[in-house]
């Protein structure tokens, strides 16, 4: 395992959705390398190294969590960009959304995503869903060589 | 043909006719002359006859006085004998002899009693005789008394000729009478030729004439049988023609010119009519003519035969003998008869069916709700239905005498005009199109127009005013085009609802997740250190927020209830309901021993939001039950009621008071305080309108502590569908 790498992507506008995720990776031992990223348009920069990602090292994460109602850029554009590029398609996206809409689902599925949650209000289970989304994603599931 | 052949018959017999007097003057000579022949022969015949027996009565004389001249020279002889021989003998045979010839004698004077002079002479033969006999008697005497030789002596004297006197007086009477025989032969002689030459020629003159007026007979009689022939002949031609005009239907009639009598009528005419054939014959043509009386029949009849026309042609009724009329169209042609008499012969048609036909059309037309007329190509009308009158306004007249382009829209004008040409040159068969026409108060009506061009350049169309229809129309439009926009806003609305569910969906869950999760977070991190109430006060925070992520989830589950469209399906309702109970026992398994199912009819119906129905049902009676502990009893059953199927779930739990079942099945309405019952009170107001989109009700009823029943009903028919 390389530590160098970013080892995930965190895509949220929610600050404290985001705080509240990356406290339960870290603190259940998933993932320490936890880049964050406010919204789509950012999350877009950052994985193809522009902007102010430019300087960054040329290295894709190994998991995006993807929140699905963003200002700018939202969820569903960032994965719609993401599965039809050759180069990130392989990246496992997991989408974390507060939605129970019915619509948002069938779109993400139809556009490649990998996983589709919805956070749940209570604390408990929303770490409990989190820390089981980026341990299946993390180790369980091997990427392609 | 078969007229002209009886006239050609006349003609021939009158060509060769010997008039029939001469015929019978000849005849009547021949007759004649026969009939004198005849007479004359009879009378000749008698004459001769009457000759003949006076013929042969003279020979009968000339015999008889022959005989007694014998007679008379016997007794001479025999007494000469007597005198010679003396043998008495002679004496007898000579009174013998005397005896017969003054017999005979007597029988000459009776045959010649007609002619007196020789009545006298026989009277002297016989005196003669008589004399002489007397002698012969002395002389007799003398030689009985004196002997044969005196009597010799004494006869001697007279010698032989001493009988002459008696032949000398005979003589003389044959003479007369020979006279008499020739005289009368040749008489007869005469006669016998005279009737012969009248015979021979007098007979043939008759046979003569008798075999000219034969041989003429003959010519005649064979001229007869040739015209009897030929008559017949025409005769059958005639009648087969009369036949043929009995196949027709069409009467035929003939009637005299000058009397006007019927001398032939078909059966047609018979049946047409309604007499007897036989009653036809004679009758005055005018009984049938209900439009003409004799002067002026006569004035139509005229120039047919004067010989102006050769055909008189009109249209009449002919009156029937029940007084009845028959609609005919008569067509009349003239005859001339050979007598120089006109004959005419009537061919009359029934046209009853045809005026009906037109009778019938022209009450359709006058009839029609819709308007009909016959337009010519030169713009004007030729004909309209009184409905154009109802419709526009204007009168019949009124429309004929202006163009109809007048009445038309000015702004229809051009396209009407179009329309037209379209029909009458390019001969579209049948047009549709609408024009507006000027009502006669101003107005302008719509005309819906259907018109069919016929080849003498006459357009037959149809109009109908759909003026009203067009407003319904444009009404229909208008409401169209709101109830569009109102489509349009309720989708709009809808959308805003949508989007309003999603950001509280969204937007309100976030918020709820940090409260709830920084509050877990302080618990985690310094909640070890911190006084009870303190901790309190964030369990609290804790709880509240889950609350809410409950209610918003009800609340979020609710509204897509109505708006998901329902997945009609069979559903084997027993079998939904225990799912629902293995649903709920998942997390709680006592409950199982709690609850009885009986069989339920199945239904139609979108089964995953009757199965949140049974799982709202069902829950609530487990949790309102649940103070019973071990007795708590839930019983499902169900049943078809007609039309419908009913579901019922009922507990002995709590139950809940009546004065507030309206309330029960209100959003957020509770009937028990939270701390005494968890819930949200959606999950009814659920059942109700889930039920309701399937075209049912649901009630309650209950009693307090005592448990509560819940009754849903499905219509039946949804199970069909």
């Amino acid at each position: 395992m390389n530590y160098q790498h970013v080892e995930i992507l965190l895509v949220e506008d929610s600050v404290a959705d985001a705080e509240m995720t990356q406290r339960t990776l870290k603190r259940r031992g998933i993932a320490n390398d936890i880049a964050w990223v406010k919204d789509g348009a950012e999350a877009m920069d950052y994985l193809h190294c522009q902007g102010v990602y430019a300087d960054r090292p040329q290295a894709h994460p190994r998991l995006v969590l993807l929140d699905l109602k963003m200002p700018r850029m939202d969820g569903l554009q960032v994965l719609e960009q993401m599965k039809s590029d050759p180069r990130l398609r392989a990246i496992p996206v997991v989408m974390m959304t507060s939605s129970r809409e019915e619509g948002d689902l069938l779109s993400s599925y139809n556009l490649g995503v990998n996983s589709y949650v919805v956070k749940p209000v209570n604390f408990d289970e929303f770490a409990e869903t989190v820390a089981q989304v980026g341990m299946y994603w993390m180790i369980a599931n091997q990427a392609p060589a | 043909m078969p007229e002209q052949a009886p006239q050609t018959t006349s003609v021939s017999v009158r060509s060769g006719e010997f008039s029939r007097p001469w015929l019978l003057l000849g005849f009547a000579l021949a007759l004649m002359i026969l009939l004198g022949i005849s007479v004359e022969a009879y009378r000749q015949s008698r004459r001769a006859e009457a000759t003949r027996i006076a013929v042969t009565h003279t020979l009968l004389v000339l015999k008889q006085a022959l005989e007694l001249e014998n007679a008379a020279t016997l007794m001479e002889s025999r007494h000469r004998a007597f005198l010679v021989q003396g043998d008495p003998e002679f004496l007898t045979r000579r009174e013998d002899s005397y005896a017969a010839a003054l017999k005979m004698t007597d029988q000459l004077g009776r045959l010649v009693s007609d002619d007196p002079p020789q009545v006298a002479r026989a009277a002297q033969v016989r005196a003669q005789l008589q004399s002489r006999h007397a002698t012969m008697q002395q002389i007799t005497d003398v030689a009985r008394g004196q002997g044969l030789a005196v009597a010799r002596a004494e006869f001697h004297p007279y010698g032989p000729a001493s009988s002459d006197p008696v032949r000398g007086r005979l003589s003389q009477f044959r003479d007369v009478e020979q006279q008499l025989l020739s005289h009368r032969s040749e008489l007869a002689n005469r006669d016998a030729r005279r009737l012969d030459s009248l015979l021979i020629y007098g007979t043939a003159a008759g046979i003569v004439i008798i075999v000219v007026a034969l041989l003429i007979l003959l010519r005649q009689l064979g001229r007869s049988e040739r015209m009897t022939a030929e008559l017949a002949r025409a005769n059958a031609d005639a009648m087969r023609a009369l036949d043929l005009l009995d196949a027709t239907h069409d009467a035929v009639v003939v009637y005299d010119a000058d009397s006007l009598r019927i001398t032939y009528a078909n059966l047609g005419a018979a049946e047409q009519v309604g007499y007897p054939r036989q009653d036809l014959l004679g009758k005055p043509v005018l009984d049938l003519k209900r439009h003409y009386d004799e002067a002026s029949f006569r004035r139509l009849l005229a120039p047919l035969l004067a010989g102006e026309i050769d055909v008189l042609a009109f249209e009449t009724s002919h009156r029937r003998r029940d007084g009845s009329d028959v609609p005919v169209e008569v067509s009349v042609r003239c005859r001339k008869l050979a007598d120089g008499k006109s004959s005419l012969v009537t061919v009359a048609r029934d046209i009853s069916a045809r005026r009906r036909a037109e009778d019938e059309r022209d009450r359709f037309f006058t009839l029609s709700l819709d308007m009909l007329c016959i337009a010519s190509a030169d713009g004007y009308f030729k004909r309209l239905s009184p409905a154009f009158t109802v419709t526009l306004g204007w009168s019949i007249d009124e429309m004929l005498a202006r163009p109809f382009l007048e009445f038309v829209h000015p702004d229809d004008r051009a396209a009407t005009m179009a329309e037209v040409e379209r029909q009458v040159v390019a001969g579209e068969p049948v047009l549709q199109f609408e024009n507006r026409y000027r009502h006669k108060d101003g107005s302008w009506r719509v005309l819906s127009w259907k018109s069919a061009p016929q080849p003498d350049g006459l357009m037959y169309a149809t109009a109908r005013d759909v003026t009203e229809r067009k407003r319904a129309e444009m009404d229909i439009i208008a409401l169209n085009r709101e109830l569009t926009e109102q489509q349009a806003a309720l989708t709009a609305s809808n959308k805003d609802l949508e989007s309003f569910s999603y950001s509280v969906s969204h937007d309100l869950r976030a918020p709820l997740r940090h409260i709830d999760g920084y509050a877990r977070m302080l618990v985690e991190d310094v909640g070890a250190n911190l006084p009870a109430e303190p901790r309190r006060y964030l369990q609290t925070i804790i709880d509240s927020a889950r609350r809410m992520g409950m209610l918003i989830d009800d609340l979020l589950n609710l509204s897509r209830l109505g708006r998901k469209p329902l997945q009609r399906r069979e559903i084997d309702m027993k079998a939904l309901v225990d799912s629902a109970i293995a649903e709920i026992a998942a997390g709680n398994p006592a409950v199982i021993g709690h609850i009885e199912v009986s069989s339920l009819p199945p239904a139609a119906g979108d089964s995953s939001l009757l199965k949140q129905v049974w799982l709202n049902l069902l829950s609530n009676a487990i949790k309102y039950s649940e103070p019973r502990g071990a007795d708590a009893r839930i019983t499902v059953h169900g049943e078809r009621m007609g039309d419908l199927l009913r579901y019922q779930i009922s507990d002995n739990g709590v139950g809940f008071d009546m004065r507030y079942v309206e309330k029960l099945f209100g959003v957020f309405q509770r009937l028990h305080g939270q701390d005494q019952f968890e819930g949200t009170g959606v999950g009814l107001a659920i059942v109700h309108r889930v039920v309701q989109r399937h075209g049912g009700r649901v009630e309650a009823s209950a009693e307090l502590d005592r448990g509560a029943t819940f009754t849903f009903e499905l219509p039946v028919s949804e199970v069909a569908s």
